[in-house]
């Protein structure tokens, strides 16, 4: 028996040999919520037979000797599950990102004001849906409401706190599909009365990656602060993509003001 | 063939226990589950870009000589014919840049094709070399449009008595019921989420396995293949999760269809979808292998990338599979190899 399953073996992975290297697909990623207020649970799948799927808690990129997903991970604190799959008779598959958020430093705020207005298509229910909590669908049109779109190349947002707020940071929710020329922009700043209080800077995408949600962060300087002002420009079509050159779009579904400690 | 079937299932069988499932004896890669299981010619229609271009190869048909005939938006060649094994016979078309849907029709012993053009706002009927027989614009007799722009057709489907079914699947969602004459004779569905109407009606074919013909519509967005009477009154939903359907194409006692993204709708997802004489799905080539607890079928994804955005399928007399993808990088037809 052994030496059946020893010639198997190596006549496998001659097999191999002389096919076109498939790529596992991203591992499926279902998330009870995105944004929660005391934990939330992230499950891990790619049901084929042989694949194993590996993941991190802490940014870093994923390996054949990161953990290896067994059961559902149970998170109370904001972090960015990485995940790949993988499989002996096919190349690994793209890496796949999920950002949990807990709620619990944010600050009560309204978007007052935005310039200019968002594509006729993608309006959402209206500002109020960009500080209602609701996390909007990774595929966009699952959820219309939750998702204001613009194909701009500059974006203005004012935000208003209902009182002072103590804080130290503007986070933008934000989509990431360049299949749908849809890309987290290039650079975001935070002003207060002319003042740049923050900024935070962000390259475009070596290769096209799978649809993701993605918070951009702004640090800001720890004030009360009633109103901000919060320039968005738009990230330009890496030269990869089909539409190199053009300006890509920008999905928000959230804004949040936050006092971390 | 049964026993070879059987043959390479038992070996297959054999394999599950060591997780080697994933390649036939002679080590090419299968794809699919259960009956219908694939071998993988990710290079059967392949052309040089130079000469014959294609942007997107959005659907195929097979003519009773057994040629594949393709439809792709670049007015170079809008029509590219194959025969099985991937040589180019003939091309021809320029003049459909919105080309989309292509149905072909044996109207007593001539054979026509059925092209909607999304960015003309019509109909064209042809002959097979290519000749047009007549363009049918807009329903403005419905009353329902305003404007040629509402309508982007994406499908038709050609009864034996010549009735053409339009699906407005791009446009206001509507299926339109012509005689071959062109006279409107009912309109149905629509935009919305009620049982009769549809998100994103973009596939629509004849269902003559049953005792009456039914027409199978596609709610692309909804995940769902709805079925209607000829005379388009509502008979019932089939939920696929996770699949983005394009047209049913029916073959024997299956129904295939093409499925454009899946799981999450992420781009470079998509897969092959089989369904059985139940509407069932059996058999998904790149996805995860379909699972039912009771009725409900758990939701679709893609497992190995194959595909990427299969825009439709046809299926020759030997159940072979040829899948015309949509954005994916210029690429032409793959042919899936029934085992």
């Amino acid at each position: 028996m052994s030496k059946l399953l020893l010639f198997l073996g190596l006549f496998t992975s001659s097999m191999a040999i002389g096919q076109p290297r498939i790529q596992l697909s991203p591992p499926k990623v279902e998330v009870d919520s995105v944004l929660f207020t005391t934990a939330a649970t992230v499950r891990l799948e790619l049901d084929y037979p042989g694949v194993a799927l590996r993941y991190t808690l802490d940014g870093s990129p994923v390996s054949q000797e990161s953990a290896l997903y067994g059961a559902p991970l149970h998170l109370d604190q904001t972090a960015t599950v990485r995940a790949r799959a993988f499989h002996p008779d096919f190349a690994d598959s793209p890496d796949v990102r999920r950002t949990v958020r807990s709620l619990k430093n944010d600050r009560k705020a309204d978007v007052v004001y935005v310039s200019p207005d968002p594509a006729p298509k993608y309006t959402g229910a209206g500002l109020s849906a960009l500080t209602n909590q609701q996390k909007g669908a990774l595929n966009f049109a699952a959820t219309p409401e939750a998702w204001l779109g613009w194909e701009t190349d500059s974006l203005w947002l004012k935000i208003k706190t209902i009182a002072p707020a103590a804080a130290n940071q503007l986070t933008l929710s934000l989509l990431d599909n360049a299949g749908a020329w849809i890309m987290e922009p290039a650079h975001v700043q935070v002003y207060q009365s002319g003042e740049l209080l923050g900024a935070t800077q962000i390259a475009a995408p070596k290769a096209v990656l799978p649809t993701r949600h993605n918070f951009v962060e702004v640090p800001l300087p720890l004030r009360r602060y009633t109103t901000l002002d919060v320039l968005v420009l738009s990230q330009t079509l890496p030269e990869w993509h089909d539409g190199a050159g053009r300006i890509a779009w920008v999905f928000l579904d959230e804004i949040f003001l936050s006092q971390m400690p | 063939m049964t026993n070879r079937r059987q043959f390479i299932k038992q070996s297959l069988w054999a394999a599950a226990g060591l997780g080697l499932v994933s390649w036939t004896s002679r080590g090419e890669l299968l794809l699919g589950h259960g009956d219908f299981q694939y071998k993988v010619d990710l290079n059967w229609g392949a052309l040089n870009p130079q000469f014959y271009p294609v942007k997107d190869c959005h659907e195929l048909v097979q003519d009773r000589r057994g040629r594949i005939i393709l439809l792709t938006n670049h007015t170079r060649n809008n029509i590219l014919i194959y025969n099985h094994n991937g040589r180019l016979l003939e091309a021809w078309g320029t003049e459909y840049p919105g080309a989309h849907g292509l149905t072909l029709k044996d109207e007593g012993g001539e054979e026509f094709l059925y092209i909607t053009d999304t960015e003309r706002h019509e109909i064209i009927k042809t002959t097979l070399s290519g000749r047009v027989v007549w363009t049918w614009a807009y329903p403005k007799e419905s009353g329902l449009y305003d404007a040629q722009e509402q309508y982007l057709p994406t499908e038709t489907a050609i009864a034996d008595n010549g009735d053409v079914y339009v699906a407005d699947g791009y446009g206001l969602q509507y299926i339109m019921h012509y005689n071959q004459q062109g006279e409107l004779l009912n309109v149905f569905g629509g935009k919305g989420k009620d049982n009769e109407q549809f998100l994103n009606a973009h596939g629509i074919c004849i269902d003559n396995r049953g005792l009456v013909p039914e027409l199978l519509i596609t709610a692309r967005q909804q995940n769902q293949l709805k079925r209607f009477g000829m005379d388009g009154v509502f008979k019932g939903i089939i939920d696929l999760p996770g699949a983005y359907i394009c047209r049913p194409v029916v073959q024997g006692s299956e129904v295939y269809l093409a499925t454009i993204w899946s799981g999450d709708g992420s781009s470079g997802t998509g897969f092959v979808s089989i369904l059985d004489r139940n509407n069932r799905l059996v058999s998904a080539p790149g996805g995860v292998e379909p699972q039912y607890d009771g009725d409900q079928l758990r939701s679709m994804y893609q497992v190995l990338q194959v595909f990427s955005h299969p825009h439709d399928v046809c299926v020759d007399k030997d159940r072979n599979v040829y899948v015309a993808q949509w954005n994916a990088g210029f690429t032409y037809p793959i042919k899936l190899i029934r085992v």
